[in-house]
């Protein structure tokens, strides 16, 4: 046997042995008896399964337009979440009787049964670091550092006893956005744009967007699909540069050759899919093709250098950086063409005390400035352009910050910072249907426990469907024998502050 | 122990009543020649009959003393029941002898089963559970003609705890030792202790029971069972807000804003949430397959406004070519059309002359679109318009104006176009209640915009 001939061999083998690799037990067995089995099985339980809602799944177009159970108000979201807990004793929660409570010991009844992630022993209690006034007709307390907000009051509805039963960042994160602490279940923007698509062809449905240096801390599991089809998952676009990595034709590549060969690669994909019949194959080819055509749509619309000067000077852009104020502007941008969930996350929200940079007197101060203009102006402009009414705006985190200073170790923290709170924490929810101008829920007198009007991180999440028109205990994927929702088996709807 | 064989009255219950009653016809169809072999069932139909409706009577006594029932309504339900065992008995003896009462005695024992089965019907489902369906078909909304003049708790809300409480804690049927059919009970409560606290809906369990989610099982009422609309539970809060007296008038009642709405809808006898919503409640044929094809090729997000719904909005946001043949295709579904959204596409005046027809439109946006005043004008035909959003275009006052005939509309969006204070002036003027948001909001610019914050400038308040 010559050389050629040997090596020919050994070719034919590795293409045989690749093909039976392809080919494994696994596949047998499920071509052979589970297919006769779940046949039988499928016909036998068919008629228990009429509860749940149906697989609103179509690979060939994943995304397209669908219309929700029930008239919803809000036809899309943008939801501004900032990571790692702002304190709502700076800002929302005015507790003046904290204020005489300022530097004494935090009394034991307080802390008896309770585990905090880095107070330890008898920690001082510490004032609100700003001062309160009431605004708007509604006569809503807000601090000093949301002068901006302060004016536009009247459009939101505050949520002041918001709980979690999380104390560390990432799975708080993940219980605010997934519905469970643990990784795996789909995001809340996964389940909209699951059970609404999206009216833009051209653009993805779901757009994350982030700020401040980095990544919230459950990292991009917050915005991911869990079980869901992953067409579902965020796409994260870039406020500064390219909106999305290597989203340029390369140097050499003009877009007749770039059509080619995603033509040619859907096109393998094609006869992978007939040989597999995998649903995922579709979504690849849908998500090439959608890819293609964002090369063109997104640039356009992720460009804010186009927006005229007086956008920027109301929302405090400036283009080419990136920050929060960015990507605010972005949203609304994305929100009007047609783009159903556009996700906000802006991180260093942190105030420990460990630094001046996390103190809630003076690091806090800067973050809020930096959310307080651009907040004001989306709502303000949302609502000129006719959005408002149909775009639910959600601001909050994953959980709140404690009355008491924090000790780290026991020791004195350099400057004044409070420790992880998920007892209590407010948020606040606008347009979209939303009865702006109210309150709902109160804390104690210094913002430690609930008195009422308790809200779950699962009744935001109820609500938030409910607003796009979805009964969220019928809402529901299977996946892994079972009926999932996003509510688990809780949430309700907070009934008060709808309109 | 007692309590779980009681339970399974409702199950042998069915089983003397199917048996007995088929006897009966088995009897009577036995005398004819044809079949005379039916005989032979009879006895043995007899004899297991009745033995069932004695085990029925052992459970149904079992749970007459486990749960809570009106013991006149049981009383009558239970005898009957003890009556039919009898007679049944007495049946089978009777047949075995050859009485020639048998007859007589079968009739009778089938009028005892049909009047017992009555009774129980009427403790499980609500003594008007049978009527309940005539008398609603002939207008079960009763409208308040003055709603000013009527008796808050007796015209409105004993209405509401009639038709969706009364089954279970009315005079017949206690369950948890609630009764909701007097005030004096009411403001009993059960044996959870009180329901109702007056002024302070938050904590009445008479509410808060109200709004649990469906699938928890304090829920009321049960979630197989009918379920009190958002208004019942508003009118019901209210009243509770108020002071949950008992003979006050609505007029001296304080109302809410949310309430009025409410109130005024009782007057007319509508549904005050139907009212608010887009949806007009004449049904519509669906649209053609072929059509939708067409119009998804053209690139039109076509979607039903609620799911199951034949009425739909556009999009148009994907459409790269507007020609008038993709207006073409919307005028051939303008009974189904509700909402269209244009903005931002290169729709021109003489596009929106196609529109003039669908006259279902509800809301209308061609927001940063080349329409000016002429295109504006085709659209003075459109009735049911309710908001209109024509931001950052060449519309000016002569446009905007030319709406005031539209007597629906509700709210105009004016952001970046021609309009003057004049102009709008002039439209208020004819018509008041239209919102209109001109924009062009600013922020003043504050020192904090454009500091920071500094580590030494620490201060205490």
């Amino acid at each position: 046997m010559t050389q050629k001939e040997l090596h020919n061999q050994r070719l034919v083998q590795e293409a045989q042995k690749a093909v039976m690799q392809q080919h494994t037990r696994r596949h047998f067995i499920k071509e052979s008896a589970m297919g006769f089995g779940a046949l039988a099985l499928g016909s036998l339980l068919g008629g228990c399964n009429t509860s749940s809602s149906p697989n609103l799944f179509d690979a060939t177009n994943p995304l397209a337009p669908k219309a929700p159970p029930f008239l919803g108000k809000a036809k899309s979201v943008i939801y501004l979440h900032m990571a790692g807990a702002p304190s709502q004793l700076e800002m929302f929660s005015y507790k003046p009787e904290l204020a005489k409570l300022d530097g004494q010991d935090c009394p034991p009844s307080l802390l008896a049964g309770k585990k905090f992630a880095f107070i330890r022993g008898v920690p001082k209690m510490l004032g609100p670091q700003a001062s309160f006034k009431q605004y708007g007709e509604s006569g809503i307390w807000l601090s000093e550092n949301l002068p901006h907000l302060s004016s536009v009051i009247d459009k939101c509805a505050v949520l002041q006893a918001v709980t979690t039963d999380q104390f560390n960042h990432a799975p708080a994160q993940l219980l605010m956005h997934t519905g469970t602490p643990r990784l795996g279940r789909p995001s809340m923007g996964s389940w909209v744009t699951y059970g609404l698509g999206s009216e833009n062809k051209n653009l993805p449905g779901f757009v994350v967007l982030t700020s401040g240096g980095n990544n919230p801390d459950a990292g991009k599991s917050v915005w991911g699909s869990g079980f869901l089809p992953s067409v579902y998952q965020g796409v994260q676009c870039r406020s500064e540069g390219d909106p999305v990595l290597f989203i340029k034709d390369p140097a050499g590549m003009d877009r007749d050759i770039r059509k080619a060969s995603i033509d040619a690669i859907n096109k393998v994909n094609e006869e992978s899919y007939t040989e597999y019949q995998d649903p995922e194959t579709l979504s690849r080819i849908s998500q090439y093709e959608l890819a293609y055509k964002m090369q063109i749509s997104v640039p356009g619309v992720m460009d804010i250098s186009t927006e005229p000067e007086y956008i920027h000077e109301m929302y405090g852009t400036k283009p080419g950086e990136s920050c929060f104020a960015n990507n605010v502007l972005l949203a609304r941008k994305l929100v009007e063409k047609g783009v159903r969930f556009v996700q906000l996350f802006d991180w260093g929200w942190d105030t420990h005390g460990d630094s001046a940079g996390n103190a809630v007197d003076i690091g806090l101060k800067n973050k809020c400035r930096k959310i307080d203009r651009p907040i004001t102006a989306l709502l303000q402009d949302l609502e000129q352009r006719g959005l408002l009414d149909e775009t639910l705006v959600v601001w909050g985190s994953e959980f709140g910050r404690t009355p008491m200073q924090e000790n780290r170790d026991g020791k004195t923290m350099p400057f004044k910072g409070r420790d992880h709170h998920g007892e209590a924490f407010s948020m606040w929810m606008a347009g979209g249907g939303i009865k702006g101008g109210t309150t709902y829920g109160e804390t104690d007198e210094i913002g430690y426990n609930i008195v009422n009007g308790k809200v779950e991180t699962f009744d935001i999440q109820a609500t938030l469907l409910n607003q796009l028109g979805f009964d969220h205990e019928k809402f529901t994927y299977e996946s892994q024998g079972r009926n999932f929702r996003l509510t688990d088996v809780r949430g309700k709807v907070i009934h008060d502050i709808i309109a | 122990m007692s309590v779980f064989i009681g339970r399974f009255h409702p199950v042998f219950v069915h089983l003397p009543i199917g048996i007995l009653l088929f006897v009966a016809v088995l009897f009577f169809l036995s005398k004819k020649q044809k079949f005379a072999n039916l005989s032979a069932a009879i006895a043995p139909g007899l004899a297991i009959g009745t033995l069932f409706a004695m085990v029925s009577c052992v459970t149904g006594y079992l749970l007459s003393i486990s749960d809570t029932y009106n013991e006149a309504a049981i009383f009558k339900h239970q005898w009957l029941g003890i009556a039919t065992a009898i007679v049944g008995g007495i049946s089978y003896f009777a047949y075995q002898r050859a009485s020639k009462f048998f007859g007589a005695i079968l009739i009778v024992l089938s009028t005892l089963i049909i009047i017992t089965g009555h009774y129980g019907g009427s403790l499980t489902h609500g003594e008007d559970y049978l009527t309940s369906s005539m008398t609603s078909a002939t207008g079960n909304k009763k409208v308040i003609a003055n709603v000013n003049e009527a008796a808050v708790y007796k015209d409105i809300i004993e209405p509401i705890l009639a038709t969706k409480c009364y089954s279970c804690h009315g005079s017949s049927k206690q369950k948890g030792k609630l009764r909701l059919d007097l005030p004096n009970y009411i403001i009993e409560g059960g044996e959870d202790g009180k329901v109702l606290t007056a002024f302070q809906p938050g904590s009445s369990e008479l509410i808060n029971r109200l709004l649990l989610p469906t699938s928890n099982e304090e829920h009321m009422p049960p979630k197989e069972k009918p379920q009190l609309t958002q208004q019942e539970i508003s009118l019901l809060h209210w009243w509770i807000e108020s002071g949950a007296n008992f003979t006050s008038l609505v007029k001296n009642t304080k109302q809410t804003a949310d309430i009025k709405p409410i109130l005024a809808a009782l007057a007319t006898g509508t549904d005050a949430e139907q009212k608010n919503t887009t949806l007009p409640t004449k049904s519509v044929s669906a649209i053609s397959t072929n059509l939708l094809e067409q119009l998804k090729k053209e690139g039109i997000a076509i979607v039903p406004v609620v799911a199951g719904s034949n009425y739909v909005s556009a999009n148009l946001i994907g459409v790269e070519n507007i020609s008038s043949q993709t207006f073409q295709l919307l005028t051939q579904i303008a009974d189904q059309l509700l909402q269209l959204n244009t903005s931002f596409t290169s729709i021109k005046d003489e596009h929106l002359a196609q529109l003039a027809n669908c006259k279902q439109l509800r809301k209308l946006a061609f927001n940063g679109t080349a329409i000016s005043d002429k295109g504006l004008a085709y659209l003075t035909k459109l009735e049911n318009l309710e908001i209109l959003s024509i931001t950052q275009t060449k519309i000016t006052d002569n446009g905007i104006n030319s709406m005031a005939g539209l007597q629906k509309l509700q709210k105009i969006y004016l952001y970046q176009t021609g309009f003057t204070k004049a102009g709008i002036a002039k439209l208020l003027q004819t018509r008041p209640s239209i919102k209109i948001d001109t924009g062009g909001y600013t922020l003043p610019i504050l020192v904090t915009d454009t500091t920071e914050a500094k580590a030494p400038a620490v201060k205490t308040n």
